[in-house]
This record gives structure tokens, C-alpha cells and sequence, in this order.
């Protein structure tokens, strides 16, 4: 889910720059590019972290029950 | 159940604060909409010095009472502060290239925010090489009472030495911004500090589950000898 949500969020840098460059008229696109990519980068990292922190959580509750399985088989 | 509230309620504080950031708020008249990255980017600096903090804090309660909790809350307070020094520096990044019109300025305040980066990483390195675990805990929360020096030099920058960054508080102690933009920030400060106790209350999980797993390991191989 997080890998979909990363790749619409990059979908959205990428079209939303050149949106932005669009909605300025040329007059102010830089300016504009350049905001919405320090908050799409901003936005990216938050995202990849919760991701990898959910899918670590979710590796070591694995890891821990089949552990526990495993002592109570033996 | 709470972590879960905590985390919808950041989200949507933080939903609200991009609308105030991006709509309510006009234009800066000189920096023009450029000026919308600095309500993020002081939210996130603003967490950064709160989670190294927390880790400050923590350090000193687990050097003196050793008790595993504060160690655990120490390591994940202090990925969280990485992970919004890292937002603090890209977002400032960005600013300064519109504004300065260079990526890097090697000027006191991003000079003293790097290198505040640097020493939480090398904090979490450190807990990574050293094998032993208690050994490890001790040595890195050393490091990380010594490594908070680096936090008031950051933040007394600005005054301490010739810089360009911009402040939100002005020499006088007066707010350097209109009543608007204030209200903007401050609702984004909340919701990234609701996004970091969401964010910490969920690494420590991670991190007691880690430390149980390697107890149990430990106990399985000695009654397997």
C-alpha cells in the first residue's frame, strides 16, 4: 500500500510541476516548481518512513510468533 | 487505539495547516509564494529540537536509573528528530535556491543545522556498530547528552554570528510576521508535533518489540543447550 501511495505521490511531483509552471503563465514557474517540491520531498520522506517503520513492525511481530511457536513446540 | 487517534488527528491538523499554508495565507510581498515553504520548515525545525530534546532527556534518566525504557524512547525520539532535520534541511534547501539563488549556503544557521544532522546520525550509527546492547545504549546516550550542545548554538546562530537566514523572532522581540502568517505556522507547528508523538509512540513499539525478540533468542538458545 505504502509503494502505491509513494508512486501516485511522485505522479503528483511530477505532473504538479509542470502544473505549476502552467498555472504561473511562465511569469513565476520556478518559484512555483520549487515550492511544491519542497513539500512533495517533504511529503516523500515522511511517507517512505512510515512505510519502512510498518513494514519492520510488521517483520519483527512475524519473526516473534513464529518464534513463540516454535518454543512452545519444542 | 490512542496511537491511532493520535495519528487521524495529526493528519488532519496537518491537512488543515497545508490549506492555511497554501490558500488562507496570501503571497509574502517580497518573497512572493516561495515564502509558503517557511511555515513547514520551522514546523520541522521546531521538532527536530524537541525530539533531540526528548533524547537529551532520556539519556540522562537512563544513565541514571538504567532502565530500558528511556534508552528505547531516547533511539526513537531520536530517528524522528533525523528524519525532520532532514524535511528542515530539503525544505530550506528549496527556499534558499528561489531566494539566495544557490541549493547550499554555507552560512552559520544551515552550517550549525547540518552538522546537528550529522551527529544524530553518527548517534544512530554508533548504537548500530557496538554489538552489546547495554554497552551500545550507554556509549550512545553519552554521545547524544554531548551532541544536544549543538541545538542553542543552531538556534543562537542567527545572533551569535553574521548570518542571512531569515528569523521569526526579531533583535527587538517582536514577531518578524503579520498576524496571519503567525497563525498559519503555529497550526503547522501542532501538526507536526501531533505527527511526532504519533511517529515516536510508533518507532518505541518497534523498539521494545526488537529488544523482546532479541531477549527471546537469547533464552531459546540457552535452554536448547
Amino acid at each position: 500500500m505504502i509503494k502505491g501511495i509513494l508512486v501516485v505521490l511522485m505522479v503528483l511531483v511530477i505532473s504538479g510541476i509542470g502544473y505549476a509552471e502552467d498555472f504561473s503563465g511562465g511569469g513565476n514557474s520556478f518559484f512555483l516548481q520549487l515550492l511544491f517540491l519542497a513539500y512533495s520531498l517533504a511529503w516523500v520522506l515522511i511517507i517512505f518512513y512510515v512505510g519502512t517503520l510498518y513494514n519492520r513492525q510488521k517483520r519483527l511481530e512475524d519473526e516473534l510468533r513464529f518464534l513463540m511457536k516454535q518454543y512452545q513446540e519444542d | 487505539m490512542i496511537q491511532r487517534g493520535l495519528g487521524f488527528l495529526s493528519l488532519v491538523v496537518v491537512l488543515v495547516a497545508l490549506y492555511m499554508a497554501f490558500v488562507y495565507t496570501p503571497p509574502d510581498s517580497f518573497q512572493g509564494d516561495v515564502m509558503r515553504v517557511f511555515y513547514f520548515h520551522v514546523a520541522a525545525a521546531w521538532n527536530a529540537y524537541l525530539a533531540f530534546f526528548v533524547v537529551f532527556l532520556s539519556s540522562i534518566a537512563f544513565l541514571v536509573s538504567k532502565k530500558e525504557l528511556y534508552d528505547q524512547l531516547a533511539v526513537s525520539s531520536a530517528e524522528i528528530g533525523v528524519l525532520f532535520t532532514s524535511i528542515t534541511l530539503v525544505m530550506g534547501s528549496t527556499w534558499s535556491r528561489a531566494i539566495w539563488g544557490a541549493w547550499w549556503v554555507w552560512e552559520p544557521r544551515l552550517t550549525t543545522t547540518l552538522i546537528l544532522w550529522f551527529i544524530y546520525v553518527a548517534y544512530l550509527l554508533i548504537r548500530a556498530s557496538i554489538e552489546t546492547r547495554e554497552k551500545g545504549a550507554r556509549f550512545a546516550a553519552m554521545f547524544a547528552i554531548v551532541g544536544f550542545v549543538d541545538v542553542p548554538i543552531v538556534h543562537l546562530s542567527v545572533s551569535w554570528w553574521r548570518s542571512v537566514h531569515p528569523t521569526v523572532i526579531n533583535t527587538g522581540g517582536t514577531m518578524a510576521m503579520a498576524d496571519v502568517m503567525l497563525r498559519t505556522m503555529l497550526i503547522a507547528v501542532v501538526g507536526f508535533s501531533l505527527l511526532y508523538v504519533y511517529l515516536v509512540l510508533f518507532r518505541y513499539r518497534t523498539q521494545v518489540l526488537t529488544d523482546t525478540l532479541i531477549k527471546f533468542k537469547n533464552v531459546m538458545r540457552e535452554v536448547r543447550l
